[in-house]
């Protein structure tokens, strides 16, 4: 594990160190390797888990979504160039180097194997994106996305701080992979149910859970492209690996307790999906499609059966790739058109054909088609909450039509149809953005030939 | 003679694949790409039919198991391939008409300049098509299920200038993804309660009333049967090859093949039968009566796809799940080479689909002419035409068994009603006098034209007679009976042929009679008119005023971050009132406070 | 002699990230040797050396 934490800690002197002209080659070539190096760690047999050292292990949960947060360094990298060109050279180092410390939390985030020190790192993540979004965010309105971003999530951590200083107490340690070892029933009485809800208010708020949801498609639409990737990609994951880790640590009452989360975001899907319906801002259609998507995971992760969490666990996966690919085409967009109103930019196709190509694909991977990992996750979620309850396949079937309506719809609105004038001066597309759109769509297909190993706890 | 079957059914599956690899390998020489393809499906036609023999000869069938997908605990999903009865006949029809089609598109697309494009996204369509029907496992099946709907959508909107064929594309994977949701039911059911999608493990499940739901809803959207019908008619927005391709002979026809495919699980099941019954009942008729009254060629072959789609959902409804498959087959054949005459009409004509702008073509389009009737008459079930073989059997077969007579009556009626439209056609389009521009660019010399078009001509005259002589009937079917029932079939058409004839001479006298009729007709039964603004209009208006505006953007923001915003504000500004370095007020409230202090605290030294 | 001494002025931050992973690397081993030390110790997994195996800790 050191083996990926100090190389990427050698990144911000590498950033800081590098000559002007070499600043975005050294960051991309070098964040590249270390993505490359980290998919080695899908070697170990990992089943039961790998210990790096005391503090420090990882399994089929997290190797998956580590691996993931190292992959979208560089392309948070390649994908920030454009819109930092006309900042001064130490605003890009400063840039670079905020997003270098995210992904340094995020890995250590998850493979913190006890639990305070994961409330630790969930918490660092919050600063750089943060400074990320009110900093380098395009209008005004970023400073209030980053109050949103921040108030909503400390205010729901916080009581997790409490519930898990409480448990520390009682169980005397917080090690996730031998939690199963420590004889932990919380019975029912009042103080577990405050337990159980100080424990998933945190993750709910990361999800976001519908309802608590307020602040992500605010801070999306205001971040920049980096700050959108990275919070769709992983930061939305750390809620749903946090409630995966957090439940066995609060068994039994997860049964009962659970009921009006799992019915409130799958009214949620459907409710956001249909606010993704009358969008017209790109980035927010975005934004809110990932929240109905979250409660996906969030009704697997609550679900609590094997299949559920292998479901939420391709899910995670599978829309981290596709979303931050959305994100990112949105911005090729904004870069060209300086607006994020989808009927500013119609037809297209006609100009920048092979940008159309992405644009397919990742809407075709959006709404789950066949044999994508995208599909499988849904399946899986779809299969375990019908045996949960049959009616629920009536709520899940109706956000897979939404889901392909609002997809399809923001294709064709951008895509297809008339050509219109006023794009007449438009920028041809540029090298750099198709690798970023293969880096994301490659991982996407080579996982689909072979899901097992981002499947999660198989046995 | 099972390697050869089993290797020569997967040699063609990887001829389909060469087209789509070809840029790849040789990204410049793309002249002769079009031609390429419609060679390489030849190819991979010719290469399917000795499997077809040796299961003629043999009976011979097999299963393919190639790759291991993944497998959760005791769950396996891996590559494989079923050949057996239906996927054998179907992959080689399926590729005759595809060859045909695509040296046609060579033809009428040829001034597109993406017909590269067009030609690869034709052959990945029937990649995902052969996919569908040779699938040994739930999952791959609806990965080519899910394969022709996008494709589909592509093919539709290929012209994406358009408005219309945007919605016409939106609307068609619309329909098919609320089909899908019965699929996912299915496949949820049975991954609970057999923990197999495998179609050997699967039938020997016993699947009950829910699951097979499931399969009726899916193979309604994707068959458009009634309810979710209206997305086939507007597919016509496509180009005329797609229309022949997808929305006659192969794409739509995926639902009905489903529920084949699925029959030994409802041969036992009376009320999932009676659904299907009713159901495609119901189709056949409706369609068929909107079909009457539509001037636009397309759209009157649409209707009569939808309409004999109704009739094999009305076989598989009788338990007669390889009379079904027969009609498939010998349908492909008439109704691709239909689309394939009206895309010569359509094109000769300077792109003019009405046939009111028609007339006289019988002399100026002879081949187009003969082969569209040749067509229609196979399409009504003249005897010794293909769609003799089919039709007239299942007009026996239902004439025969123990249906509701409800059913019966409406498919005899919808059968009369197929004379109708088909000679609705023939009257407008071929006889009488030109009513077209007198400039158009009518010439039918091209030999890409030609040949497609005679080649489903011979298969229309004979594909009946052959598949009936090489397959050995699989059901039983009753022999003997009256001599009216016998030929209840031909009778209705002649009548329906009469009524043609009549209603013909109607519209040329302007007779105004019927106009409530005309306009249901017409109208398509006001269907699309009620479902389309009343469902999208609900969707929308509850998006952008519930989710959006009240609960969104007031409930929670209010309860929420404004809310707590409000509170803080209003109470610090309650206390920044007392805190405004006022130095009088705040000595005057020490004053006070001691005072009354001082009070307090000698009253209670009083008492003590 | 003066162009390597330029090259090595412009280029030398490349040796950054390889030398992360090369320290890296050596304290990933070395944590692993303590934690396969703290196994060994134990007595549910202890066990001799086969004559001819490595050490446990790879």
């Amino acid at each position: 594990m050191l083996k990926i934490l100090m190389p990427t800690i050698m990144l911000i002197p590498l950033t800081w160190f590098s000559k002007k002209p070499w600043l975005w080659v050294n960051t991309t070539s070098y964040s590249l390797i270390i993505a490359i190096s980290s998919l080695m760690l899908l070697y170990h047999s990992m089943d039961m888990g790998y210990n790096f050292n005391g503090s420090f292990s990882m399994d089929t949960l997290s190797g998956p979504l580590l691996i993931l947060s190292c992959w979208l360094l560089p392309l948070m990298i390649m994908a920030s160039q454009n819109h930092l060109n006309k900042e001064s050279l130490l605003r890009k180092k400063l840039y670079i180097t905020l997003l270098i410390t995210l992904q340094l939390s995020l890995i250590m985030a998850f493979t913190s194997s006890e639990l305070i020190m994961f409330y630790i790192l969930f918490e660092t993540t919050l600063i750089p994106t943060l400074i990320i979004i009110t900093r380098w965010g395009n209008q005004n309105e970023r400073l209030n996305a980053g109050l949103y971003f921040l108030f909503y999530t400390l205010v729901g951590s916080l009581p997790l701080l409490v519930a898990l200083l409480n448990l520390n107490y009682s169980l005397g340690s917080m090690h996730m992979l031998t939690n199963f070892l420590l004889i932990n029933t919380l019975e029912h009485s009042t103080s577990s149910t405050l337990m159980w809800y100080a424990c998933m208010t945190a993750f709910m708020v990361k999800m976001p859970l519908y309802g608590l949801h307020l602040w992500l498609p605010k801070a999306h639409v205001e971040a920049p492209i980096a700050g959108s990737m990275v919070l769709a990609a992983i930061l939305l994951k750390l809620g749903g690996y946090g409630i995966m880790r957090i439940t066995t640590f609060i068994e039994p009452i997860t049964i009962q307790l659970s009921y009006p989360f799992i019915i409130l975001s799958l009214w949620g899907m459907i409710m956001t999906s249909s606010i993704c319906l009358r969008q017209t801002d790109l980035k927010s259609l975005i934004a809110y499609s990932s929240v109905s998507h979250m409660g996906l995971v969030i009704v697997a992760a609550l679900m609590q059966t094997t299949l559920s969490f292998m479901g939420a666990t391709v899910l995670m996966i599978a829309h981290g790739l596709t979303s931050s690919m959305l994100f990112c085409l949105a911005n090729t967009n904004y870069e060209r058109i300086h607006s994020r109103t989808m009927i500013l930019a119609r037809g297209l196709q006609m100009i920048l054909p092979l940008m159309c190509t992405w644009w397919l694909l990742a809407s075709l991977a959006n709404l789950a088609l066949p044999p994508s990992i995208n599909l499988l996750g849904e399946l899986m979620v779809i299969i375990s909450s019908f045996s949960w309850s049959n009616w629920s396949i009536l709520l899940l079937g109706l956000n897979t039509v939404i889901t392909a309506l609002y997809t399809l719809y923001m294709l064709i609105t951008s895509q297809r149809g008339k050509f219109t004038h006023h794009l007449n001066p438009l920028h041809p597309t540029m090298t750099r953005e198709h690798m970023l759109m293969t880096l994301h769509m490659l991982p996407l297909l080579i996982i689909s030939l072979n899901p097992k190993y981002i499947l999660g706890t198989t046995f | 003679m099972n390697f050869t079957l089993n290797s020569m059914i997967l040699l063609s599956i990887i001829m389909l694949v060469s087209p789509l690899l070809y840029n790849m390998l040789m990204p410049h020489k793309t002249t002769y790409f079009p031609t390429y393809c419609k060679n390489m499906i030849m190819m991979a036609f010719m290469t399917s039919l000795p499997p077809m023999i040796i299961f003629m000869l043999y009976g011979q069938e097999s299963v393919i198991t190639n790759w291991h997908w993944f497998s959760i605990t005791t769950f396996n999903i891996s590559m494989s391939f079923k050949l057996d009865f239906f996927s054998i006949i179907f992959i080689p029809i399926a590729l005759y008409d595809a060859w045909s089609i695509l040296e046609f598109s060579l033809w009428y697309m040829h001034s597109d300049i993406f017909i590269h494009k067009f030609f690869k996204y034709l052959v990945s369509f029937l990649l995902t098509m052969i996919i569908l029907v040779s699938a040994n496992n739930l999952f791959q099946l609806f990965i080519g299920w899910e394969g022709v709907g996008i494709m589909s959508f592509l093919l539709i909107g290929w012209w994406y200038g358009r408005t219309d064929a945007n919605t016409a594309a939106l609307q068609a994977i619309i329909y098919n993804r609320i089909g899908d949701i019965g699929f996912m039911l299915t496949m949820a059911w049975l991954m609970l309660n057999s923990n197999s999608w495998e179609l050997q493990n699967i039938f020997s499940t016993n699947m009950d009333f829910i699951a097979l739901l499931g399969l009726i809803i899916a193979a309604t959207g994707k068959s458009a049967q009634f309810g979710l019908h209206p997305w086939l008619p507007s597919a016509m927005e496509g180009p005329t090859p797609v229309s022949a391709l997808l929305h006659s002979s192969t794409m739509v026809v995926a639902g009905i093949f489903l529920l084949i495919r699925f029959h030994p699980m409802m041969e036992n099941n009376q009320m999932i039968l009676t659904t299907i019954l009713c159901l495609g009942a119901m189709t056949t008729l409706f369609t068929a009566i909107c079909a009457i009254t539509q001037n636009d060629i397309k759209k009157i072959v649409a209707f009569s796809t939808s309409s004999q789609l109704g009739l094999m959902m009305v076989t598989v409804g009788l338990n007669q799940p390889h009379l079904a498959f027969l009609h498939i087959c010998t349908h492909a054949f008439f109704k691709a080479m239909l689309f394939l005459c009206s895309g010569s009409i359509i094109h000769s004509l300077n792109d003019e689909q009405d046939i009111r702008k028609m007339g006289g073509l019988f002399l100026i389009l002879p081949i187009t002419s003969s082969a569209l009737m040749t067509g229609s008459l196979a399409l009504v079930g003249t005897p010794f035409l293909a769609g003799f073989y089919s039709k007239d059997s299942i007009i026996e077969a239902i004439n025969t068994s123990y249906t509701n007579s409800w059913a019966l009556m409406m498919t005899l009626i919808a059968t009369s009603l197929t004379a109708i439209y088909s000679l609705r056609i023939i009257y407008y389009a071929l006889l009488g006098n030109p009513r077209f521009s007198s400039i158009s660019p009518i010439n039918e010399n091209n030999p890409n034209l030609i040949n497609p078009i005679m080649r489903l001509a011979m298969g229309s005259i004979f594909a009946g007679f052959l598949v009936t002589m090489s397959i050995p009937p699989m059901t039983s079917i009753t022999m003997t009976m009256p001599d009216m029932i016998k030929l209840s079939a031909l009778l209705i058409t002649l009548a329906g042929l009469a009524i043609g004839m009549e209603l013909n001479s109607f519209t040329n006298k302007l007779m105004n009679s019927m106009k409530h009729t005309t306009n249901f007709s017409n109208m398509l039964g006001y269907f699309t008119y009620f479902t389309h603004r009343i469902y999208p209009l609900m969707n929308l208006y509850s998006g952008q005023r519930i989710a959006t505006m009240l609960i969104d953007m007031n409930w929670y923001e209010k309860t929420g971050p404004k809310g707590q915003t409000n509170i803080h504000s209003s109470m610090s500004s309650l206390l920044t009132s007392t805190q405004k370095g006022l130095i009088k007020v705040y000595f005057m409230s020490f004053l006070i406070s001691i005072t009354l202090a001082l009070m307090f605290a000698s009253m209670s030294t009083n008492n003590f | 002699m003066m162009n390597l001494i330029l090259a090595v002025r412009d280029h030398w931050v490349h040796i950054l990230v390889p030398m992360g992973f090369v320290v890296g690397y050596y304290l990933d081993k070395k944590s692993d040797e303590k934690l396969t030390a703290f196994r060994n110790k134990s007595m549910l997994f202890k066990r001799n050396l086969k004559p001819n195996e490595e050490v446990t800790w790879k």
